[in-house]
């Protein structure tokens, strides 16, 4: 993102000339006749798929007619086949040109969101967060409903809003922009979005009766869309909402009746794999599973049903993570990208020299694309950029285990201080987040309200810790349905506040073995 | 030359027909074959006095101003000449009769100007023959003329020295009427004059006199009564008179100043009453009068004549025939037409008028703006008292169908006709002809409406809709506007039907979307207005959420709520209502919402301590009407709202009217009119839908006014963030409370 904001201040004091001459002009009506069928040539290409020949009939329609009604559109269509190109660079050229010199078309709304989403997509920093929002919050302001009562985009700048002030833990902001999208706006395909971030920050805030409520209305419309009566649900927003009313309904509603969060368990199956030294348990929001064992050198990524989707070799593997698009495995020199199979090892920084890390045993991908790297033989969490350059170390006494939570805060496990310490997206240390006398803490998991998990492997046991640090369950030895944690290596929590517990002998009643227990 | 000159104006009209009209039949005519008299008669026929005393002014100012008078001699000789020949056909009525003495009396003093004595004589004895009573003024004319004029007078007149009784007798010489005030009347002398002397009531008399040159003839003429007279005035004149059935006369003219009137004719002037009819011929006894005149009620007495008199019948006022139509509930300032004329009824009390009107049939139309139509086809008879409820219909008026295809867009019109017809609650008016002059003021609205709908860009950058709104309240007022656009000049498949509300409503269209060949979507957007607000709907009380088992699970229990009267708690699941299964809170929601409020339902709900059934009787609510939602028409709505609010009958509250009326501003974007509505409603407190509800779109109003608004703002949402029962549109919808801290998170402090 720091190459295209450079890219983009060069092309800032560079803006073609052909454009800057065009927007005030008239066109003669030959000229409008002749843009037009440019125009519509063009369209008919790229909807050929022929990006490349319908970008060289938008150009020369932009250059040679700048005052046609067709230009501004034409700009945003280079912009887009640009950025599917892989080429953002010079999509923010037309970007550049259709907000400068046509700013007052509505295409330039389009233009303003398209570049707030590419700041926000990959930022390096809070800063490019802050960038891209104050680029979405043009939206509202120059396009307002009094010049353009519908507009798809102003909605989707409110909403691109509200998901960057959630990231960045700005509530208020956040729930301001989503509840705008929600009562200003036209309906629409954001509606749904809308919802789910004001769900998200009710959550956050612990008003989950009024967030089911909110989550739930995303269903109904779903099915009132699903009877021709109204707009699309997008299915990501679907099965995020239904995930988290399951979630609220496991570890809010159950609780609040005095039943237990999780009344049942059952044991995932880990399909052409014998665990032998099982080693860590991660689990995505919507339930993909990944186990590594140590005695097999494996690691195996499962659906929610327990079927394989992936299965690698990996040397010393140790502890799994998994970011939005990529899971990833610890293997003490290098962390090994599961689906895409990639691997990349990491120098740090000590003085004047330089140190391979080579007993990496956990880690997590920050909002900002940040590797936070737990190494056991240097005894802390490493903080590399997303280039693999050491950047910080977290001053953790004995870390242990760490893990993501909502905002990309991180969370880290320290053996030592039988505490967990929260940092933010950026870094910064916020406070203890969960502390008592476990014997012999060894792993860390968060769910999506903010709760912590610590896995205690010598009682055995599971605490659960709200967002504020208070301790509110203890689960083990004994679990739902009789089963028995004995020697517990790894825990996770998906999406559905579902627990996933990893141990070495589970008392089961056929006797003890490795397994891997789900708690539902 | 007076026949000359319309013979110059003949010659050339048939010198241009002979230019028009092709072959051998122009050739034939001619102007030789036209003799000039024919054209001479024709025209004397075409003059009246009026046109003869502006003919004589002029010959007279041109005799005096002319240096030579001999010059204006022609013009007299043809006022003469036209007179003349009038004479011809009967006797001339006073004032050419005067012209044509005058006219003599110039045409013998130009003659002695010029020195024509011949001339002169001619002229002095015709001056006589048409008005022997004429004086020359002294003054001004010669002497030796005055003595000619006097010797002449000798010689040709006598005098008759004439009394007549009764004295207001009408007597006639040579059917001309005299002058009995006169003393002595010159006449002709030496040859026969016939007298006539007539009056209603008496005997005519009718004699032959003569009297000599220079001699004076006293004449006594005594009629005999032979009937009795009737004398009666009327008004209004014009009326016609019969006695016994027969006609005897109809009135005329005007009655004298100081005309004695009694009884009810005193409320009136004389004037108002024609000149007095004399009916006379009738015999002693009982006669039955009548008078009569279209649009009047016929008076009719019996009067008796005991003897042969006169009598006066006296003055005669005719009732107008009318009858009463009572308008009950008459808006105030509403605008009143019958058969398109504007009136005005008379105000009755503070919610009735009145019209009174002749007999005859009538289309009634009375117009309220955006509150609705009133029309009524009536018959009225004479003495009749008719009552009209006026209950007004909001109306739906086209402006127009735009868009060069025609055909289609014939069809369209047609088409939106007959599903309008029988839209209950509205009236559909097509306004298509002074549609097309509000539109053309709209000013290119055909290109500017295609592109608004095919952008989603609006109103207010390329058309004035503003503008359109004002016109069409103050021209076609209606409650809804609709203008039609064709997709195509051409060929047009499909039509947007764009909606504006009357004024106060803010003028924010709405658009709907129809296939030319489907006609299902006219009738879907017909039927948003069937039903285009609804004030009532059931209550459930209870949050239900899927939570991925095969039953929703009761989330949140609204106390006092019909959830909560049945005694559901939160971790029950609703798996049934009556037999039929629930697997969802959607299939539980389409259950519940289609039932009428107040109905009972049977669920059966399961928890934890097993299955159980409970019979729930579901609440009401009131609603308020989602904002920006495409399904609603907002014009259609704001046109209800306002007739609720003027119909006395309507039982929802005026608050709940009040808030949706609000709504319609605010999707409106109609910031500082909702904040208008929003202030002034007191809601009840408490959950649901109440004042809570209020307390919160009045914060987002005054928000989106300005931020000089913001710590108003800020208290609004404050006030609704603190009641937390409080609902945003209906009982079981979204709470305020979350929402408005939400939004007070951001606002100003």
């Amino acid at each position: 993102m720091l190459i295209i904001g450079c890219m983009l201040a060069l092309l800032l004091m560079a803006t073609p000339a052909v454009a800057q001459s065009g927007a005030g002009s008239t066109l003669s009506p030959e000229d409008l006749a002749t843009s037009g069928r440019l125009f519509v040539e063009a369209l008919r290409l790229e909807t050929e798929g022929d990006g490349a020949a319908a970008l060289r009939e938008y150009q020369l329609l932009i250059q040679r007619f700048p005052a046609s009604p067709k230009v501004p559109e034409a700009l945003l269509r280079v912009a887009r086949l640009r950025l599917q190109q892989g080429d953002p660079a010079l999509a923010l050229q037309s970007i550049e040109v259709l907000t400068q010199d046509y700013g007052s078309s509505p295409e330039s709304a389009s233009a303003y969101v398209m570049q707030g989403r590419l700041f926000a997509e990959n930022p390096d920093s809070p800063s490019d967060l802050e960038r891209a929002r104050t680029l979405l919050r043009r939206v509202p302001v120059l396009f307002g409903r009094d010049r353009f009562p519908r507009l798809e985009d102003r909605a989707e700048a409110l909403v691109r809003e509200g998901q960057i002030s959630l990231l960045l833990g700005e509530l208020d902001e956040a729930a301001s922009a989503f509840v705008q999208t929600l009562e200003d706006e036209p309906p629409g395909v954001w509606v749904p979005a809308a919802r789910l971030g004001l769900a998200r920050v009710l959550m956050a805030r612990d008003q989950w009766v009024e967030a089911a409520d909110a989550l739930q209305r995303i269903l109904l419309e779903a099915e009132a869309a699903a009877a021709d009566d109204g707009f699309e649900v997008p299915i990501s927003v679907l099965t995020e909402a239904s995930r988290h009313q399951q979630l609220l309904y496991r570890l809010r509603l159950r609780p609040s009746l005095g039943q237990p969060r999780w009344g049942s368990t059952r044991l995932l199956s880990t399909p052409g794999l014998e665990l032998r030294r099982p080693q860590g348990v991660a689990v995505s929001d919507d339930g993909l599973v990944i186990v590594t064992d140590r005695g097999e050198d494996i690691a195996l990524v499962l659906d929610a049903e327990g079927q394989m989707v992936a299965r690698r070799d990996v040397k010393d593997v140790q502890r799994p993570w998994w970011t939005s698009d990529e899971a990833y495995v610890a293997a003490e020199e290098q962390v090994r990208g599961l689906l895409q199979r990639s691997g990349q090892s990491f120098l740090m920084t000590r003085g004047s020299s330089q140190e391979e890390l080579d007993e990496l045993v956990s880690g997590a991908r920050g909002l900002y694309g940040q590797w936070y790297l737990l190494d056991r033989g240097v005894s802390a969490v490493v903080v590399m950029r997303p280039t693999g350059r050491y950047l910080a170390t977290l001053t953790v006494g004995e870390p242990v285990d760490l893990a993501q939570g909502p905002f990309g805060h991180i969370l880290v496990l320290d053996g030592d201080q039988r505490s967990v310490t929260r940092y933010t997206a950026a870094g910064d240390a916020v406070g203890v987040v969960a502390k008592s006398s476990w014997p012999e803490a060894t792993a860390v998991d968060v769910d999506a309200l903010g709760q912590v998990y610590v896995l205690d492997a010598e009682t055995a046991t599971v605490e659960v810790f709200s967002s504020r640090g208070e301790r509110i369950a203890k689960l083990g030895p004994t679990l739902p349905g009789g089963l028995q944690l004995n020697k517990p290596q790894d825990l996770a929590v998906d999406g559905f506040g579902r627990l996933y517990i990893l141990d070495e002998r589970l008392t089961t009643a056929e006797g003890r073995r490795r397994a891997l227990v789900v708690l539902e | 030359m007076m026949g000359a000159r319309n013979f110059l104006f003949a010659s050339f009209f048939l010198s241009t027909l002979v230019l028009l009209v092709p072959g051998s039949v122009a050739a034939q005519i001619v102007e030789e074959d036209l003799p000039p008299e024919s054209f001479t008669e024709l025209a004397y026929e075409g003059y009246d006095s009026e046109d003869l005393t502006q003919r004589f002014v002029a010959a007279e100012a041109a005799y005096l101003e002319a240096l030579e008078p001999g010059r204006s001699l022609a013009a007299f000789d043809e006022l003469v000449s036209i007179l003349t020949s009038r004479q011809e056909g009967g006797p001339l009525p006073a004032v050419e009769r005067d012209l044509l003495g005058r006219s003599h009396a110039y045409r013998a003093r130009i003659h002695f100007y010029l020195g024509d004595d011949a001339a002169v004589l001619d002229s002095l004895a015709a001056l006589l023959e048409a008005d022997p009573r004429y004086v020359f003024d002294e003054a001004v004319v010669s002497p030796k003329l005055l003595e000619r004029y006097q010797e002449l007078r000798d010689q040709r007149l006598g005098t008759l020295e004439l009394s007549v009784e009764p004295q207001d007798a009408e007597v006639l010489i040579d059917g001309q009427r005299v002058d009995l005030e006169e003393a002595g009347i010159p006449v002709p002398a030496a040859r026969t004059l016939r007298i006539t002397a007539q009056r209603p009531g008496y005997a005519a008399i009718d004699m032959p006199i003569e009297v000599e040159a220079g001699g004076r003839l006293p004449l006594e003429l005594v009629m005999e009564r032979d009937s009795a007279m009737l004398r009666l005035v009327t008004r209004p004149t014009g009326a016609k008179v019969t006695l016994d059935g027969a006609a005897v006369g109809t009135t005329d003219g005007v009655a004298p100043a100081g005309y004695p009137l009694v009884g009810d004719a005193v409320r009136y002037a004389p004037k108002e009453f024609s000149a007095p009819l004399n009916i006379g011929g009738i015999a002693p006894g009982n006669h039955v009068l009548e008078v009569s005149k279209p649009g009047y009620r016929t008076y009719r007495v019996q009067v008796g004549v005991p003897e042969l008199r006169d009598y006066d019948a006296g003055a005669v006022v005719l009732q107008r025939t009318e009858g009463q139509v009572v308008l009950r509930r008459l808006p105030e300032g509403a605008q009143v037409t019958l058969d398109g004329r504007a009136i005005r009824p008379e105000v009755v009390n503070s919610s009735d008028g009145r019209l009174t009107l002749p007999p005859g049939s009538y289309r009634l139309s009375i117009l309220d703006g955006p509150r609705g139509i009133y029309e009524a086809d009536f018959d009225l008879v004479d003495r009749q008292n008719l009552e009209l409820e006026i209950r007004l219909t909001p109306g739906l008026a086209l402006l127009g169908v735009l868009g060069g295809d025609r055909v289609t867009a014939g069809r369209l019109q047609e088409a939106l006709r007959t599903q309008s017809a029988d839209l209950e609650g509205w009236r559909y008016l097509d306004r298509s002809e002074t549609g097309q002059e509000l539109l053309q003021r709209f000013g290119g609205a055909v290109d500017a409406l295609r592109s608004a709908a095919a952008t989603g860009r609006g109103s207010a950058e390329s058309l004035d809709w503003e503008a359109l709104q004002r016109l069409a309240d103050e021209r076609s007022p209606a409650a809804v506007y609709a203008v039609a656009v064709l997709s195509d000049d051409l060929v047009a498949t499909h039509a947007d039907l764009w909606f504006l509300p009357a004024g106060p409503a803010p003028a924010r269209p709405d658009r709907r979307r129809i296939e030319i060949d489907r006609p299902q979507d006219l009738a879907a957007v017909v039927d948003a207005f069937r039903q285009p607000i609804e004030v009532r709907r059931s209550w459930f009380g209870a949050l239900l959420v899927d939570v991925g088992l095969d039953a929703p699970m009761i989330f949140d229990v609204t106390p006092e709520s019909p959830a909560g009267r049945a005694g559901l708690v939160v971790g029950d699941r609703l798996v049934q209502i009556f037999d039929r299964p629930i697997l969802t809170a959607a299939e539980a929601w389409q259950q519940l919402s289609s039932r009428d409020p107040l109905s009972s339902v049977s669920l059966t709900v399961e928890s934890a301590a097993g299955r159980r059934t409970v019979d729930l009787r579901l609440g009401t609510s009131y609603l308020m009407v989602p904002l920006k939602s495409p399904e609603v028409v907002y014009a259609a709505v704001s046109a209800v709202l306002a007739r609720a609010q003027a119909d006395a009958g309507d039982n929802t509250p005026v608050w709940v009217l009040e808030l949706n009326q609000a709504a319609v501003y605010l999707n409106g974007a109609a910031w500082a009119d909702a904040v208008r509505v929003l202030r002034r409603i007191r809601a009840p407190a408490g959950g649901g839908l109440g004042q809570g509800t209020v307390d919160y779109w009045l914060g987002v109003a005054l928000q989106n006014v300005g931020p000089e608004y913001s710590t108003q703002a800020r208290a609004a949402l404050q006030r609704a963030a603190a009641q937390p029962g409080a609902r945003l549109l209906h009982a079981d919808g979204p709470l305020v409370s979350p929402r408005a801290q939400a939004r007070l998170g951001v606002a100003a402090p």
